[in-house]
């Protein structure tokens, strides 16, 4: 059972064992979990599921039609890490990519949940809530499109409502935001993507959740389905992150720690804001904590330059470090982040390059097409204009909103590297600028100043 | 405040949307629908202490309020024309008119000024401008004939097309005009016909010591940003009703230039019917016959000067007026700049033989 203070501490059980020797998991029965095959392996069996020799605990996949699903002609298996690492939780065989995880029960209907995990969706499905899970929260579409089996699931059962729901804490991560918009401009029209909020005073995952309210449960799941904000499609990252953030600043608060460990995590958000939001969450910020809103708007800027400068600092190399063994163990893209981009190098074209980069970019807020020519927003005296955006600025532009990788040889004989901190060549800088994926970006005809 | 496909208007709030090719709005609050008279009354406040030449004049300066917000509704596709502002004297308030429209709509212009020396031109200055995409470009103080093949291409692209806008090291970029609202401010505009058709004078005369009037916040600027929503509010609720009389216009008015004539005859019903002024198409023509004509737009500049002196019952030999003109630096109109006198005289007749005729 998950205990979580209104401190935002938690205190997780690790995977654990009944005296049958059946996995126990916070929030689901044992007989549920043992129904879903799902077992604890020991290092020999670990390695003929994921390749790799550490004992956990073996989460099978199936399809809507089949107990197995197949990758790579073998039954795809995530294994929960008895000891994660600083990396990793939970590991997949190399080279398989995303899969979405559908428990067996209960049927399709016109709700859908996306949780955060298997373990999460599992202890929905036992309380009768029809749920998937994904390994992440940038797993629904790890390469712009969604994962096929839910692409199935959408078009077969045309669900109307797809909820997808985060942990209690990602009100203070921006890339849930980020996702939650990709998604809800994925869904096909007739389908509304809403979040339901577990709040932070409340254990942080689902399934700590029900282990914490035993039978109260459905009446809490109904409570925050109702309560659950709607994603527009029109919506940006920053103005549905903020959202989410502002409606729990009150229970951040009332924690003793707010200062310690909140503050900080709420100006890490910050610093993906656009200015007028920015200054919207500064506001609620003063009102909340008796912060200046323009030295909270300083901090957030000194966070944002921090974080460029980091990737060049020491937290930056032993990052690009340990992209550099993950890069070289996995040997593929699966490892990129929502806002990581390999330039054309190796297998990656110009094209998948310049879709990947300006699928980032539509969602900045500061790049727009004006008759096919990328333009991004300046501020001039106070009014917001646009301007061409030359190659040579657009070399440096592109680093803030994107990190840039680049495939190199290796140390070794034909292996490969994927290298942080790659810098866009004015080259690259022209051609892609000239790529037909600039036109995913927003065409803008007038800027105005008031609706 | 863009039109629906079903007929009805609808306020666009803050965020990007895709209707109109695209629109950005970057912030400000929503304004409220309110009844037409109250409406009307609102915007007649806003030019009540200027002193309009003749009462269409300030006709013509509300057809250059409302028409931001009727060309924003993205489905009224017909040419509008430059807004041009004139005074009798400098100071007299030109650029102060268009910023009080401005302010309603919460927008600064790109200005764009003739320039003769420095870096970048008349031209590079207008491209950059329509690059930026700001709904409203004003060429400020423009003196004496513009002389831009650029900005005779933009008043005079078809409607839909586009224009070439280029700005050094950043290539080409094709820009749709009909987005803009062009405002220009000057005190003795000289032009060809071609853009004098396109355009609508609002002509102003200097106050002399006059006391405008106070409000709270200060001026009758400060005062409309501080209301803006409510001046917003009283443009906004003028399009509904016009658009339920079937976005009307009046067609026994035949006056407007060429595909001008609907935006002329559209406005003409707006004011006539709902401000109950006269209509912005009375007198227009005299102010577009000496702008397109040089020797008018001198004889008029040389009229102003005298009169600020209080020379006009003086007889003035030809001689002395050229030399009065020098004095001046008023142009003669296809005069040398090194002339002698004489010759100089005979310049000034041609002048004013285009003018009057042979009757001089």
């Amino acid at each position: 059972m998950s205990v979580r203070s209104q401190d935002g501490d938690t205190s997780k059980h690790e995977p654990g064992f009944n005296d049958n020797g059946e996995v126990l998991r916070s929030g689901i029965s044992p007989k549920f979990l043992r129904q879903h095959g799902i077992r604890h392996v020991n290092e020999d069996e670990a390695f003929a599921l994921v390749d790799s020799r550490t004992s956990g605990i073996a989460i099978p996949y199936s399809t809507l039609t089949s107990l197995k699903l197949m990758v790579n002609g073998r039954h795809f298996h995530r294994l929960r890490l008895d000891h994660p690492t600083a990396n990793a939780k939970y590991l997949s065989s190399k080279g398989s990519g995303a899969q979405l995880f559908i428990p067996q029960s209960p049927p399709f209907a016109l709700e859908l949940v996306i949780a955060e995990g298997e373990f999460k969706s599992l202890a929905l499905a036992e309380a009768g809530v029809r749920a998937v899970a994904i390994g992440g929260i940038s797993s629904a579409m790890p390469s712009a499109e969604l994962l096929p089996e839910l692409k199935k699931i959408l078009r077969k059962y045309n669900p109307h409502t797809v909820y997808f729901l985060g942990d209690a804490d990602t009100c203070l991560i921006f890339e849930f935001s980020f996702e939650a918009v990709k998604l809800a401009k994925t869904l096909p029209a007739e389908c509304v993507l809403k979040l339901p909020r577990i709040p932070l005073s409340m254990p942080n995952g689902i399934d700590d959740v029900r282990e914490h309210l035993g039978d109260r449960f459905p009446c809490f799941w109904e409570e925050i389905k109702n309560g659950a904000f709607e994603v527009s499609p029109k919506t940006t990252p920053g103005t549905l992150a903020a959202r989410l953030l502002i409606e729990q600043l009150p229970a951040i608060r009332k924690a003793s720690c707010w200062r310690d460990i909140y503050l900080p995590r709420i100006v890490a958000l910050a610093r993906h804001l656009d200015a007028i939001t920015l200054t919207e969450l500064a506001r609620a910020v003063k009102d909340h904590f008796g912060i200046n809103a323009r030295d909270f708007r300083q901090s957030a800027k000194q966070a944002a330059d921090n974080h460029k400068q980091d990737s060049f600092g020491k937290a930056g190399r032993r990052e690009q470090q340990n992209r550099e063994e993950e890069a070289h163990e996995n040997n593929d893209e699966s490892v990129l982040g929502p806002t990581e981009v390999i330039l054309p190098s190796g297998h990656v074209s110009f094209t998948n390059c310049a879709t990947r980069l300006f699928s980032i970019l539509k969602n900045s807020n500061k790049f727009y097409l004006s008759s096919s020519v990328v333009c991004h927003l300046e501020d001039k005296d106070g009014f917001l204009s646009l301007d061409v955006v030359s190659d040579y600025a657009f070399r440096s532009a592109i680093e803030g909103f994107a990190k840039l990788f680049s495939w190199r040889a290796g140390p070794h004989e034909g292996s490969v590297l994927l290298k942080p901190g790659a810098r866009c060549s004015l080259d690259i800088a022209k051609t892609i600028l000239a790529c037909k994926a600039r036109e995913l970006l927003p065409p803008v005809a007038a800027i105005h100043n008031c609706p | 405040m863009v039109e629906s496909p079903e007929g009805g208007v609808k306020v666009l709030p803050k965020g990007y949307h895709a209707e109109a090719g695209g629109r950005l709005i970057a912030g400000g609050d929503m304004p409220e629908q309110m009844e037409i008279d109250k409406a009307t009354s609102v915007l007649s406040e806003i030019f009540q202490e200027f002193d309009f030449v003749t009462p269409s004049d300030k006709s013509r300066a509300l057809t250059a309020l409302l028409s931001p917000a009727i060309k924003g509704l993205g489905t009224f596709h017909v040419p509008f024309p430059m807004f041009i502002v004139e005074a009798n004297e400098s100071q007299a308030g030109k650029g102060f008119l268009l910023d009080l429209i401005n302010a309603i709509y919460r927008e600064s212009p790109s200005l764009v000024t003739q320039r003769t020396g420095g870096v970048g031109g008349f031209d590079e200055s207008l491209s950059q401008a329509l690059i930026n995409a700001r709904p409203f470009v004003r060429l400020d103080n423009i003196r004496g004939n513009i002389n831009s093949t650029f900005l005779e291409a933009i008043m005079t692209c078809p409607l839909g097309s586009t224009v070439a806008a280029r700005v050094p090291h950043k290539g080409e970029i094709r820009v749709a005009p009909h987005n803009f609202t062009f405002q220009l401010t000057s005190n003795g505009l000289a032009t060809t016909r071609d853009l004098v058709n396109r355009a609508c004078f609002i002509r102003i005369l200097k106050r002399q010591d006059y006391a405008f009037r106070a409000y709270p916040e200060g001026s009758i600027l400060e005062h409309i940003q501080a209301n803006q929503v409510r001046f917003l509010s009283a443009v906004y609720s003028v399009l509904p009703p016009w658009i339920a009389h079937g976005k009307a216009r009046t067609s026994t008015d035949t006056r407007g230039e060429g595909a001008f004539r609907c935006w002329w005859q559209t406005l003409d019903w707006i004011i006539t019917q709902f401000f109950d002024m006269p209509s912005p198409l009375d007198g227009h023509e005299v102010a577009q016959a000496r702008a397109a004509n040089p020797a008018l737009v001198w004889f008029r500049e040389l009229y102003i000067k005298l009169s600020a002196l209080q020379r006009l019952e003086e007889w003035l030999s030809a001689t002395e007026i050229v030399e009065f003109c020098e004095t001046e630096e008023l142009e003669i109109p296809g005069s040398s700049h090194d002339h002698q006198d004489s010759k100089g005289v005979l310049e000034y007749r041609a002048p004013c033989r285009q003018t009057y005729g042979n009757s001089l």
